[in-house]
């Protein structure tokens, strides 16, 4: 779990503040390098469920790039327990495989797959603003 | 005697005549005796003869008395055999109809036999074919799951690869050590591309054994070779050794992958021993780690294909290594704490 403690001198109205869960060092860094390329802020970034849980009390991201396998707490058990005290918390599931769909519903904003495309990861981010 | 003497020295012509009559007379005389004696000894004889004959005759008489018994007897017995063959005859012809009853009911039973070999056969095929079909799907189910699996690992390296030359193509200027980070991360997403894909291939074909005669111990140094070890653990090879027929190759990737599993078990801090025991027509070999154990839920499922507790991993490493160990005609179980995995292994696979 790492935090980026820069504060951010923005005015806030156009940078994006997020945060990253995967367990896969790789996937993580360069997502997050690339996200950061087109402006989203990372905050910070965990590898389980339950990092996932603590940094979004910590920092109330507007996005939470989540993963949903994962050792010990899984992207499941990050989405419940933030549905819990941010129930329009905007959590996008990034994922391997197509089951999540069947066991999440509605309870995520959007499903990307990988491998990450950015234009995905904009066309959900514009969806989710719009709608909200 | 002597006054007949003195009267025949009177004698007169009649008394001549006299005389020669009375000479006659003695003569007769004792010729009667003579005869009297040779009758009463004839008597004797025919006395004796008569007794003789009469216990012949009794004799006779008896064993014609027991002839006769005997003819009676026979007789009865002659009338028993009569009943008796009548009852036999009686019983043959019974016996036919019996026998007859009996072909006709084993033409019947010859013919239900046929019958019941018919539909066993017709049922023994169905069973077959039901079984076939069940372990095809049951295939089916693992090769699904497993084609699932493998699209999903093989998603995170994918995403590494692409997202990597997303920007390195949007940063055309860029330092060395920078680009040199990025070839990194190909490199280790190739990586586990391969090593996936290539574990999903031994799980899915079973090649076949190529047998000979090697040392455990060299199999074993082999297996340990290809790993690297962390400096804080320590490994405890056998000082003894035993050769058996096997597939080395086979047996080295079985040794290596367990080894591999009992070091990550150690968090890379602590011990591996491994022993060789010599068991008649069997050898057994048991790895033992300091690690802290496996749970009771994972020691159920730990040789299941796909079933992993990694965060990498394919969930086929064990599921091989059973495979393997059972081409062998061996056993491969687990126990903890402390984890120790024992192969048992035939010394001549048949």
């Amino acid at each position: 779990m790492s935090t980026d403690n820069q504060i951010s001198t923005d005015n806030g109205h156009l940078e994006i503040r997020a945060i990253v869960v995967d367990d896969d060092a790789d996937v993580r860094e360069i997502f997050i390098e690339l996200l950061e390329m087109n402006n989203i802020k990372v905050v910070a970034n965990g590898v389980n469920g339950k990092e996932a849980v603590e940094l979004y009390k910590m920092h109330h991201p507007d996005f939470v790039f989540l993963d949903y396998l994962m050792p010990e707490y899984d992207g499941l058990y990050a989405i419940e327990k933030i549905r819990e005290f941010d129930p329009h918390g905007k959590i996008i599931l990034v994922s391997g495989s197509h089951f999540e769909r069947n066991v999440l519903g509605d309870t995520v904003k959007a499903i990307i797959k990988k491998p990450i495309e950015m234009n995905e990861i904009f066309k959900a981010i514009n969806k989710i603003i719009l709608t909200t | 005697m002597t006054l007949q003497s003195k009267e025949s020295d009177i004698k007169s012509p009649d008394e001549w005549m006299v005389s020669d009559e009375l000479k006659e007379l003695d003569a007769a005389e004792n010729e009667l005796v003579e005869k009297e004696k040779h009758l009463t000894m004839l008597t004797n004889e025919s006395f004796s003869k008569m007794k003789e004959v009469s216990k012949i005759n009794r004799d006779l008489q008896n064993r014609i008395k027991s002839l006769q018994e005997l003819s009676a007897s026979l007789n009865r017995k002659n009338d028993e055999l009569k009943i008796a063959n009548k009852e036999l005859e009686r019983k043959t012809i019974r016996n036919d109809q019996v026998s007859l009853e009996l072909k006709e009911k084993l033409e019947r039973v010859t013919q239900k036999e046929k019958e019941l070999s018919l539909q066993r056969d017709f049922l023994a095929r169905r069973l077959d074919e039901t079984t076939q079909d069940l372990v095809k799907a049951e295939k089916f189910a693992i090769i699904g799951e497993l084609s699932a699996r493998l699209a999903h690992d093989l998603r995170n390296p994918l995403s590494v690869i692409k997202n990597t030359m997303d920007v390195m193509s949007a940063k055309q200027n860029m330092k060395i050590e920078e680009r040199l980070q990025h070839i990194a991360r190909f490199k280790r997403a190739v990586q586990r591309m391969s090593h996936q894909i290539d574990d999903v291939l031994d799980f899915v074909k079973k090649t076949e054994m190529v047998l000979h005669t090697a040392s455990l111990r060299s199999i074993m140094d082999n297996a340990i070779n290809v790993i690297l070890i962390p400096p804080n653990v320590k490994i405890f090879l056998p000082s003894n050794d035993v050769s058996i027929m096997c597939d080395s190759r086979k047996l080295e990737a079985v040794f290596s992958n367990i080894i591999l599993n009992a070091i990550q078990a150690t968090n890379d801090n602590g011990e591996v021993k491994i022993r060789i025991m010599n068991i008649d027509t069997h050898v057994k070999i048991e790895f033992e780690d300091t690690g802290n154990g496996i749970p009771v839920t994972t020691i159920q499922k730990i040789f299941d294909p796909l079933f992993t507790t990694k965060q990498t991993g394919t969930g086929l490493g064990l599921s091989i290594c059973k495979n393997i160990v059972e081409q062998h005609g061996g056993t491969i179980t687990v126990q903890s704490p402390p984890t120790i995995f024992t192969i048992k292994l035939p010394k001549n696979v048949m």
